[in-house]
């Protein structure tokens, strides 16, 4: 089964953005969001103070066993453990408590401040659904990426129409859960431009391991020029070849669940992919982006990510799936 | 000789009931404290969310709780003996003595616990969010 | 107690020789394959810890399989589907069939010996609940070699697990193994309230007592408010998958939170459910191998109850990332930091026991667990605090630094306290002791590959992890840390391994030979046989060993009480709750075959109903209930018996009702559970309200029946009750047989299910659904409940007319008689409260 594995996608180079190495990509401790910069800080202090506990613990461990007679008759008392066991946590864990309930106000003041969310991110089983609103009230629809425009703080309107989902994207914030019947509001500000990675964090069932996103921040007059470019229809067949291919697409019946505006497939079950060629990963970042994995995909998706919810097709004649896989490249 | 329901026995099931009162004198207090101020803000949060009216004297009846529940608890451990001994009879024996320590601590715990939730009360939006 | 004191002793004369044998008569356990039949707390308890184990190792299997999947990215050893079940069953297996069970066990094992008590005051139960366990544990545990486990994680998430999304019985069975675990929870809760209150030794005051007893106390006590949440969610889940009643669909008025807010108020106090008695195991040991009484006993005592007490503030700790309000999140935050403080309060305490040592604090096997553990859970707690902060949690939440922490807490809180105890009280079950030098390697495997598993996951877990994944890609910075994990898991079943090796070995059914090897100060650690001590001593001490010369010479010569077996049957001394003085001695059954068939039975019975085999199970279902009447035939003997002596010139009756009687409080304790299942209720109701206000009636669903219905209900309640204040007269005198009383006490139960089905049938007729929403499904649901009380008490009532008919049931002989009246009446209660929220809140509020 080694040719199924399910492979990260290269970054495309194309792009032109600084990852800073892979490793980090998805760590909190590689903050690059106010929100997770926020809880880094507090991580790092409560973390400390924590530590410190510990070693006093472990100093009069020692002393019990080790310390000279007078030392033990001193540990040995009521009075260390009301001091110790008490008086000690309440100082420290009053300090505490006040500071993480401060950083969690802060949060909640910026949200207030972000005002109506912008991007809707739906949890599916087991994708990402994302609908920005542009400038003009369009809505943008795109899938398994979010591009954010750079020290914007951006509010996110989470939801989900199966299961329970949690939207994680460790350097931006800290999670929040998609649950049905709710809507929450994630607020999110990137402070530097480039690719991070999330996931869904509460487990959803079936693939749930194999639902990953990227977060691309661009400045902004890219953004806009994304944004722009992500609205608008898809290129229409250049080639005879990707004309070809958009039949195939046709004919096997793509459009009953995919869309690809401009054209007549209008299927809203699976992810659109209007501008599919243009995103950095396949299937929710499980594969790389380009014709073969296209084609692995078509073929082969319930190895790659098995129980997900697009049935395998493998009925093509020669050269038709590697047609429609250049097509589906091809948008751009 | 059968016993059935007389005024001894009742006796041991009603000092055992008045001595867990007395030893949980404090949780208990936390606990009605804790279960008023959640669900009376979950409630008047998700009835009318956003609203600036309500919130001020929600905040209000919220800080008047906590703080009627701390003083209640510390006026228990300040004459916690004389209610003791007017509650669950009993002497000074050792085994009293037991009871009165375990009693007066639960009662400072409770109020740290108490007094944190004021924490988050004084610290905190009253409603933010329009899910409860 | 002075010494001079001590002289004067119960029974100060040679005792007559063949009692002994009369009591060992007694007390046998029968031999060969009707061992089944055992009822003696020492020999179902063995069966009850060694089953529990059995689930450890199983699950630990279970661990390792997913640990080799995760060493690498991109591994292909496990796929995606088995690796989702594989986790599932680890977690459900380790927190329901283990650890749970595991401390069960060591309180039938271990409470009676350490208050001198013969046995639990109801063996059958205990063994009933240890029979249904165990088969239905197997059970569930097998799913996973035919694929059929659960895949839903063990905290088993609606929708996921609605049948839309979970098709199959895949889930069912998850709720089939939480449904043993559930039954024999509360027997245990029952057991332990009223073997800890009324079966103490004469003198031990509630501040006498071992902390291993106040830990089990308080741990009977939170299953009684902990349990009925989960057992009402769990039911309400059963029902939405088999019959569409929609209580978690968010498009018919459910909401999958309420799932949440009902397990998590039961799975927060699990934790310390578990971790509480396995604290007072830590609290009894420290001070034997310290040989100096445990510093700060009160202040433990403070830290058990407090920890036992905000343990129900937390649970929503676990719901930080679902979008609930900032105050309310702060809310519990601030209760999940009070719950530190107790804890600190118990390190220091062992701390500076250890350092009032005499000499130095010992090491053994036993003491090195107890080290392991304040270290790995010093650890744990700490991290506790910061998973606790609700940023951090929005970080850590559902990452692999929570994977880490529990295992900390669970582990470091519960599995190595249970190890510490194997090595310290083997011997009270096997006549060799466990090898110490062995016992250092098994330590040290565990310590060190415990640590070198799970600390590096922290890391895992900051660097973004996500928990319930089974696979990962390379180069997220994941790769290395999973591999420690891996290997330091390895390590840390290799430390297991040898330590079930070392107990194959060595372990040989039986009495010890040293009786008091560590030389520790209570109880357990007198001479005992099958029938426990010979006789039951008068403690004044919380360490009696230490501070009673001689006393372990004189229990055994049968100098204190109750030296013999003056019944002819099994029996122990009850005693008052708080001061501990003799009140009665209670006649306890015998081995016996009824409730093996009834655990049997039910086991047989859910099993059925969970592949949706309707009508054995039901067959099964009878069978349990005869085998239950069949068991409980047996019992309420009555006053047959003149009062004994039981030494000392105490004079006891040899029968009791009313409030001084077992059977009073157990039945207490059972309605006390029933009652916090009814809150669950009601809460639940009152919070689909507030989610979903527009399913309610009249605006969103069928006008309620005019109230006339309800008052109707309510004068039929009020009749039941006059009726049975009337049959509670009739009872005939002792020796007579007169069954118009316990006649009309059936009318009253008839009364009562008569209500239920009234409320059922306006509804309906309202042309209100179950299935229509969320309120129509409440509804019915309060009905449900009540019919199912109902059906206890008519069942009940039935019991008490035939035992009338027999001339079993009079004024003096009436613990049968007053248990069903002491049902009946809470069922009257929770069934007015039922008419006034169903009938009430909607016209209230609408």
């Amino acid at each position: 089964m080694s040719h199924s594995r399910p492979t990260t996608p290269m970054v495309p180079s194309l792009l032109g953005l600084a990852l800073g190495g892979c490793e980090g990509v998805q760590s909190a401790l590689s903050a690059s969001g106010d929100e997770a910069h926020d809880i880094r800080l507090l991580l790092w202090i409560a973390g400390a103070v924590c530590a410190a506990t510990l070693v006093l613990v472990l100093v009069f461990g020692i002393l019990a066993f080790n310390g000279s007679a007078r030392v033990r008759a001193w540990i040995a008392r009521d009075q260390l453990i009301v001091s110790g066991g008490l008086v000690l946590p309440v100082v420290v864990l009053s300090g505490l408590l006040a500071y993480a309930l401060l950083v969690l106000q802060a949060g909640a003041a910026r949200s207030a401040f972000a005002g109506e969310p912008s991007v809707t991110i739906i949890g599916k089983r087991w994708w990402w659904k994302v609908i920005y609103r542009d400038s003009e009230g369009r809505e943008v629809v795109s899938a398994n990426e979010l591009r954010l425009p750079l020290g914007q703080p951006i509010s996110l309107r989470l939801i989900t129409d199966d299961v329970i989902h949690s939207f994680w994207a460790p350097k931006l914030a800290g999670k929040l859960d998609m649950i049905p019947g709710r809507t929450n509001v994630l607020t999110v500000q990137s402070n530097e431009v480039g690719v991070s990675r999330g996931q869904c964090a509460e487990y959803c069932g079936g693939a749930h391991a194999l639902m990953a996103f990227y977060v691309v921040t661009l400045p902004e007059e890219e953004y806009q020029a994304w944004l722009a470019r992500e609205a608008s229809k898809a290129l229409p067949p250049a080639t005879e070849a990707e004309k070809r291919g958009h039949a195939v697409f046709v004919e096997s019946g793509c459009g009953a669940c995919h869309t690809i505006r401009g054209t007549e497939a209008r299927g809203t079950i699976g992810p659109d992919l209007t501008h599919v060629g243009s995103r950095m990963s396949l299937a929710a970042a499980t594969l790389p982006n380009d014709a073969n994995s296209f084609a692995r995909w078509i073929t082969d998706n319930q190895h790659i990510k098995p129980e997900n919810l697009m049935p395998p097709f493998r009925h093509f004649k020669a050269g038709e799936l590697d047609t429609l896989a250049n097509y589906l490249d091809s948008l751009k | 000789m059968v016993h059935s329901g007389s005024p001894g026995q009742k006796q041991h099931v009603t000092s055992i009931v008045r001595l867990i009162a007395y030893l949980l004198a404090g949780p208990l207090i936390w606990a009605v404290q804790f279960s008023i101020v959640y669900a009376v803000h979950t409630l008047a949060c998700a009835i009318s969310p956003g609203e600036t009216a309500i919130g001020g004297w929600l905040l209000l009846f919220m800080v008047g709780v906590t703080a009627a529940s701390v003083a209640a608890a510390l006026a228990i451990l300040l004459c916690g003996r004389r209610i003791r001994r007017a509650v669950c009879g009993g002497s000074n024996a050792a085994g009293w003595t037991a009871y009165d320590i375990i009693s007066g601590f639960l009662i400072i715990l409770s109020v740290v616990a108490m007094s944190w939730s004021g924490v988050a009360i004084g610290l905190l939006e009253t409603c933010d969010q329009t899910q409860m | 107690m002075t010494a001079s004191s001590d002289r004067r002793l119960p029974n100060p004369t040679p005792r007559p020789d063949d009692e002994r044998d009369q009591l060992e008569r007694i007390w046998s356990t029968p031999k060969g394959w009707r061992i089944l039949s055992a009822v003696n707390n020492t020999a179902v308890g063995v069966a009850y810890i060694g089953g529990a184990f059995l689930f450890f190792l199983m699950a630990g299997v279970l661990a390792l399989v997913m640990r080799t999947q995760l060493s690498v990215p991109e591994n292909q050893f496990l796929d995606q589907d088995l690796y989702n079940q594989i986790f599932t069953v680890h977690g459900t297996t380790m927190m329901f069939l283990f650890a749970v069970p595991a401390i069960e066990a060591l309180g039938v094992l271990l409470l009676p010996q350490m208050l001198a008590a013969r046995d639990l005051p109801f063996p059958r139960l205990s063994a009933f609940a240890i029979w249904a366990y165990m088969i239905g544990g197997l059970v569930f545990f097998s799913t996973i070699f035919y694929d059929l486990a659960p895949k839903g994680g063990w905290f088993m998430y609606p929708p996921l697990t609605l049948t839309e999304y979970s098709p199959g019985h895949n889930a069912d069975f998850w709720l089939l193994g939480i449904g043993f675990i559930e039954i024999s929870a509360i027997a245990g809760a029952v057991e332990i309230v009223v073997g800890t209150l009324k079966t103490r030794p004469p003198g031990m005051s509630l501040a006498r007592m071992p902390i291993f007893a106040w830990s089990m106390l308080i741990f009977a006590g939170m299953i009684m408010f902990a349990f009925p949440a989960v057992i009402l969610a769990t039911m309400l889940l059963e029902i939405e998958r088999s019959f569409g009643w929609p209580f978690f669909t968010a498009a018919k008025g459910g909401d999958p939170l309420l799932w949440q807010h009902l397990f998590w108020f039961f799975g927060h106090p699990e934790v310390y459910i578990i971790f509480l008695p396995a604290a007072g195991l830590v609290s009894m040991i420290v001070p034997t191998m310290a040989r100096h009484r445990l510093v700060g006993y009160n202040l433990i005592v403070v830290a058990l109850i407090a920890t036992g007490f905000f343990s129900f503030g937390l649970w929503v700790h676990h719901m930080f990332t679902t979008g609930i309000p900032a105050l309310s999140l702060g809310f519990f935050s601030a209760a999940s930091m009070a719950v530190a403080i107790p804890s600190g309060i118990q390190v220091f305490s062992w701390i500076a026991t250890m350092a009032a040592a005499r000499e130095r604090f010992r090491i053994t096997t036993a003491s090195l667990f107890v080290l392991g553990f304040l270290f790995i859970f010093t650890i744990g707690g700490l991290t506790g605090v910061l998973v606790a902060l609700v940023p951090l949690d929005f970080q850590l939440h559902d990452s692999y630094f929570v994977v880490a922490h529990f295992h900390y807490v669970l582990v470091g809180g519960m599995v190595f306290p249970l190890f510490a105890t194997f090595y310290y009280w083997i011997t009270m079950v096997s006549r060799n002791q466990l090898s110490e030098r062995v016992g250092r390697w098994v330590f040290w495997l565990m310590f060190l590959g415990f640590n070198i598993a799970f600390l590096p996951m922290h890391w895992t877990g900051l660097s973004g992890m996500p928990r319930r994944i089974w696979t990962y890609p390379p180069s997220l910075g994941w790769d290395g840390l999973n591999m420690i994990s891996t290997v330091g898991a390895f390590i840390l079943a290799a430390g297991v391994l040898l330590f079930v090796v070392d107990l194959l070995r060595r372990f040989r059914p039986g009495q010890r030979e040293n009786e008091n090897p560590w030389g520790a100060g209570t109880l357990e650690w007198l001479p005992a046989d099958v029938y426990s001590t010979r006789s039951i001593p008068r403690v004044s001490s919380r360490e009696p060993l230490w501070d009673q010369p001689g006393l372990a010479e004189d229990v055994e010569a049968g100098h204190y009480y109750l030296p013999n077996a003056p019944t002819g049957g099994r029996e122990t001394i009850v005693t008052s709750p708080v001061e501990a003085e003799p009140e009665y001695i209670i006649r306890m059954p015998g081995n016996g075959w009824g409730h093996v068939w009834a655990a049997i039975f039910t086991a047989a019975c859910f099993l059925l109903l969970t592949v949706k085999v309707v009508v054995p199970a039901l067959i099964c279902a009878l069978l349990a209930i005869a085998s239950c009447i069949a068991w409980a035939w047996q019992l309420d003997h009555g006053p047959g018996k003149e009062p004994v002596e039981i030494g000392g010139g105490i004079k006891l009756p040899t029968y009791m009702s009313g409030p001084s009687s077992h059977s009073w409080w157990a039945m207490s304790v059972l309605i006390l559970v029933a009652a916090s299942l009814y809150v669950a209720f009601a809460f639940s109701y009152l919070y689909l309200w507030l989610v979903s206000p527009q399913v309610w009636a009249p605006h969103g669903s069928p006008p309620l029946p005019t109230p006339s219905w309800a008052i109707g209900t309510a004068l039929l309640l009020a009749l039941g009750t006059a009726i049975i204040v009337v049959a509670n007269r009739l009872l005939p005198a002792p020796g007579r047989r007169d069954i118009r009383g316990v006649l009309l006490l059936f009318l009253a139960a008839a009364c009562l299910a008569a209500a239920g089905l009234v409320e059922l049938f306006v509804h309906w007729n309202s042309g209100l659904r179950p299935t229509a929403n969320a309120y129509g499904a409440m509804v019915y649901m309060a009905s449900a409940l009540n019919l199912q009380v109902a059906f206890a008490v008519l069942i009940m009532a039935g019991f008490t007319v035939a035992r009338a008919f027999v001339g079993r049931v009079d004024r003096e002989r009436r613990v049968t008689f007053d248990n069903t009246l002491m049902l009946f009446v809470y069922g009257v209660a929770q069934t007015l409260l039922g008419l006034i929220l169903v009938h009430g809140f909607p016209r209230a509020v609408g």
